[in-house]
């Protein structure tokens, strides 16, 4: 290998991971919607990917020389700045160009401007990258400052096109796209010449923390708010509280700069993108909160654990006379409580300036429901838990939402295996043998109910995980990460199907058995019964073993009769032939099971074709068992359960 | 009165990182109002047996007492107890001295306002300064002030010196830690770890030489110089064959002979003795002649 190929090799590894995420992530959007386990996850996941994972790719190139506390180390070999630049972008190119050609293919179906903006957004994020990496002197600092600059760029084109389009109403508006665009790509083009000078010019000052802007936050913190924030020499709790609230501070930046966003928005209300009507004012407010709750999401929770465990002063922290389990609560409650204030105020802040279409785009549950805003705070947990598991703030946030998908994956995997483990012939014969399908209302709703409060049980386990991982030290590693988010896994796993395999077995049997009866019924036309033969249903006709076997036909019919009692009777009826008010003989069919379940079918006309009527199946109680509309089964849009009969 | 329970006692402490074994089966009982010194190469346990010590680990094997507590199970009466200078010093960034003094003293039930005074004046400290613009030497500087100014009972030192210039570094030895423990004599526990162990020398009172995990060599401070011994010897001509069995070390270069003994030293002089040496000289080893000899014996 040459001097040159190790040191491409070098920054290739860096990127590695990241590279294959975003990759992996591109071509979910053309995956057919039926297999998404959470509605519009697919699409969501393709495209947070690209519009984060770009600029994220670009900033951890020379991000993680900061991490590692490597770049003096780089500075100083015997080479030229420019070079090790050069390397950098090298690798860079190649695997952001990669991701776009495939992100090109994946977003065929997509909106042509919504492709040109991707592509507009990869050139100035990957220019701007190294300017803004070396400015925050941190990966999530220069990914931060990376796409808050755009911003007012893209103000500036909501200007644009606002202050133009009246002017022209009917002038092709295609002049102003590409001098927008252009414009977009000088500016990229400036940003990564400044990105190279800077890094030429780069003297590595800074302590411990290496003057990371995340961490260090020059000037932005002073005045009032540094007083207030300041630490004093009693009150231990406060002081921890403060220190957590200070460690948020890029958290509270953002909510700052997106209320900021939304006031700057506030003349494009009125406006509309073009042609494109649902392209206006309220829709970019939205998107700026959508963006906003993201990242919030993410960096409150990697960020309260991450740092303190990348600058070591978690460790500093745990030989320090204090619980470990109250710093961990306090910095739990603080991550949430920024997440709830900051997403509160964003919202009503939008909300107040927009009005009713900033609403509307939002929905009724998530502007008025104040239980689901709470809720919605807790999705900085995920990112919270990671930060516990691994070691390093870029590694939480990066692992933050795979983790939580793969959760929820592991779930809906538990809940579909069990059912169709219900449909098996084991099954089948278990059932038969055992007839154990005496499930009542009262069971079964206790088991749904249980099953349906697997998000809080699985959030209990997983805050015991994280409060136990807290005071550990952890390595930097994925291959940890994973392993220890195979609990919560295996937990979600286990609560998806250890609450549905009786639900399905119970839903299962109740089925087969009144398939089972209706099948039965059907065939005892064969039998010849008139009104005169059939008996009553005071004194019913039992089936001979001959006659059983003759209307008896399939074979896991003859495995659930077994030791079954079969009798039909007569009667008569005029509510199913609402065309003759005259009553009918009818015919029914009673199935004793051996657990003493009772089916039954009925109300065939003996007169008329041989017609399958009602079945159902009681039991002993006589309490009909009706399936649940569960809400897995309306999420999953399809029913897993596939009777063989 | 001092209590029998000594400050730390570590039975059979076994930890390993993966499948590296950082401690194995080490023992060791540090009594109150003691200095001990932790030697060891790099690896060889020192920061995980200190980790362990502060439930920072868990033993995977053995059990570590500190005042005879389980500091898994009490720990925040444990830490309470000590105050720990780690290898690598990490403050909030954004925190002045002032701040990150005051930060600490928030955690404890008495801090000695004079004391911290006092130091951040002998080290020259600046209290409006950011950590972020520290030295690594000035952060341990301010690691120790906030060790030295709670008065615990116990001081666990890991490297303390390290990054310590020579002037500031003598100055912490001879007068803090002398002061510290002076302040409650017979009471006040240091447990130190330091490859700089010449500089120690005169404070530590026992010591344990780890290597490999494993506990090498534990004395008293005193009876190791009473038995670790330098004998010089020149003889006339090329130094004769003598029964040089029991000594630890030995070097010939010329007409000289040099050995290290641990112990059995009269005798092996009289031996030389009886060879008609030109000059025969004794002299006691410092402890890090013993900590080298040990390791490399």
């Amino acid at each position: 290998m040459t001097v040159t190929s190790a040191r491409l090799v070098k920054e290739a590894r860096a990127l590695f991971m990241p590279w294959c995420a975003i990759v992996i992530a591109a071509p979910l959007i053309m995956l057919p919607s039926s297999m998404e386990v959470l509605p519009g996850i697919f699409e969501f996941l393709s495209t947070a990917s690209f519009w984060l994972g770009i600029p994220l790719m670009a900033s951890l190139s020379l991000g993680n020389e900061f991490h590692y506390g490597t770049l003096s180390m780089l500075l100083s070999q015997p080479v030229d700045r420019t070079r090790v630049w050069s390397d950098k972008i090298v690798v860079l190119m190649a695997a952001v160009v990669s991701t776009g050609l495939l992100y090109l293919i994946s977003w065929r179906e997509m909106p042509g401007e919504f492709v040109a903006a991707g592509a507009i957004w990869m050139v100035v994020t990957v220019g701007s990258a190294t300017f803004w990496t070396l400015i925050a002197r941190s990966t999530i600092g220069g990914l931060v400052l990376n796409v808050v600059q755009l911003f007012p760029l893209i103000g500036l084109f909501i200007l644009v096109n606002w202050m133009v389009r009246p002017l022209h109403p009917a002038a092709d508006l295609d002049a102003v796209d590409v001098f927008l665009a252009v414009f977009a790509l000088i500016y990229g083009c400036l940003m990564f010449w400044l990105g190279r000078r800077k890094l030429a010019a780069f003297q590595a000052t800074g302590g411990f923390a290496g003057g990371d802007l995340l961490m260090t936050s020059p000037g932005v913190m002073g005045g009032l708010l540094g007083q207030v924030l300041r630490c004093r020499p009693k009150g231990l709790v406060l002081n921890l509280i403060r220190k957590e609230l200070r460690l948020l501070w890029p958290v509270w930046m953002l909510m700052i700069l997106c209320v900021v966003g939304l006031i700057i928005l506030y003349p494009a209300r009125n406006m509309q993108w073009q042609d494109n009507e649902w392209i206006n004012g309220p829709f970019l407010a939205v998107c700026l909160v959508g963006i906003y709750a993201l990242l919030t999401w993410i960096l409150a929770g990697a960020l309260s654990v991450g740092e303190d465990r990348a600058a070591g002063t978690l460790s500093w922290h745990m030989t320090l006379p204090v619980s470990a389990g109250l710093q961990w609560t306090i910095k739990l409650i603080v991550v949430l409580a920024t997440t709830l204030v900051g997403l509160l105020l964003v919202g009503t802040t939008g909300a107040l300036i927009y009005g009713k279409p900033f609403t509307d785009y939002l929905g009724e549950p998530l502007t008025r429901g104040r239980l689901l805003q709470s809720l919605l705070a807790f999705l900085s947990f995920p990112a919270f838990w990671c930060a516990s598991a691994t070691k390093g703030t870029m590694r939480a946030a990066l692992w933050a939402i795979p983790a939580a998908y793969v959760v929820v994956v592991a779930y809906i995997i538990g809940v579909v295996l069990a059912m169709q483990l219900a449909n098996t012939r084991i099954i089948d014969a278990a059932a038969a043998a055992v007839h154990s399908f005496t499930i009542t209302y009262g069971t079964y709703d206790l088991i749904d109910d249980l099953a349906e409060s697997w998000p809080l049980i699985l959030v209990a386990i997983a805050l015991v995980q994280s409060r136990r991982l807290f005071r550990r030290e952890v390595q930097e590693s994925s291959f940890e990460l994973l392993r220890r988010l195979s609990w919560p896994v295996s937990a979600a796993f286990l609560l998806g199907f250890m609450p549905q395999l009786p639900l399905s077995f119970a839903e299962h049997n109740w089925r087969a058995g009144r398939m089972l009866v209706s099948e039965i019924h059907g065939r005892t036309a064969v039998l010849g019964l008139t009104p005169e033969n059939i008996g009553t249903l005071s004194n019913p006709r039992q089936l001979s073993p001959e006659e059983t076997e003759k209307i008896v036909l399939s074979e896991p019919a003859k495995l659930w009769l077994k030791d079954a009692r079969i009798v039909v009777y007569g009667g008569t009826s005029n509510v199913l032939n609402k065309r003759n008010l005259e009553p009918q003989p009818t015919r029914w069919t009673r199935v004793h099971l051996a657990n003493g379940w009772v089916c039954n079918a009925g109300g065939t006309f003996l007169n008329g074709q041989p017609r399958t009527g009602p079945a159902w199946c009681a039991d002993p109680t006589n309490r009909y068992f009706v399936m649940n509309n569960s809400w897995l089964r309306s999420l999953l849009g399809f029913n897993p359960w596939r009777p063989r009969w | 009165m001092s209590s029998p329970t000594p400050a730390i006692e570590i039975q059979n402490l076994k930890y390993a990182y993966g499948r590296a074994e950082a401690v194995n089966d080490l023992n060791l009982s540090v009594q109150r109002g003691r200095c001990y010194g932790l030697f060891g190469r790099n690896g060889a346990g020192k920061t995980t047996t200190m980790k362990c010590l502060l439930n920072l680990l868990r033993p995977q094997s053995g059990q570590v007492r500190v005042f005879g507590l389980d500091p898994a199970k009490h720990e925040v009466e444990v830490k309470r107890r000590l105050a720990y200078v780690p290898d690598q010093v990490a403050f909030y960034p954004w925190m002045t001295v002032r701040e990150t003094l005051d930060y600490l003293a928030s955690f404890r039930d008495r801090w000695n306002a004079m004391t911290e005074q006092s130091l951040l004046e002998r080290f020259r400290l600046n209290p409006a300064q950011k950590t972020a613009g520290l030295s690594k030497g000035q952060r341990t500087q301010v690691a120790l002030i906030a060790a030295v100014c709670p008065e615990t009972e116990l001081l666990v030192l890991d490297e303390p010196t390290s990054g310590l210039d020579p002037i500031v570094r003598r100055e912490f030895i001879e007068t803090v830690i002398g002061a510290y423990q002076e302040g409650d004599p017979g009471n006040r526990t240091i447990l130190v770890s330091t490859h700089l162990i010449a500089e120690f020398e005169g404070l530590i009172d026992e010591f344990t030489i780890v290597d490999g995990g494993q506990s090498v060599l534990t004395l008293q401070a005193d009876e190791a110089r009473d038995r670790y011994h330098k004998i010089r010897a020149r003889f006339p001509h090329t130094p004769p064959e003598i029964d040089l069995s029991h000594a630890l070390r030995v070097k010939k270069t010329g007409r000289e002979l040099e050995l290290i003994v641990n112990g059995g030293g009269p005798e092996l002089l009289e031996r030389i003795e009886r060879q008609n040496p030109e000059s025969l000289t004794t002299e006691s080893l410092t402890l890090e002649e013993i900590f080298v000899a040990t390791l490399q014996a």
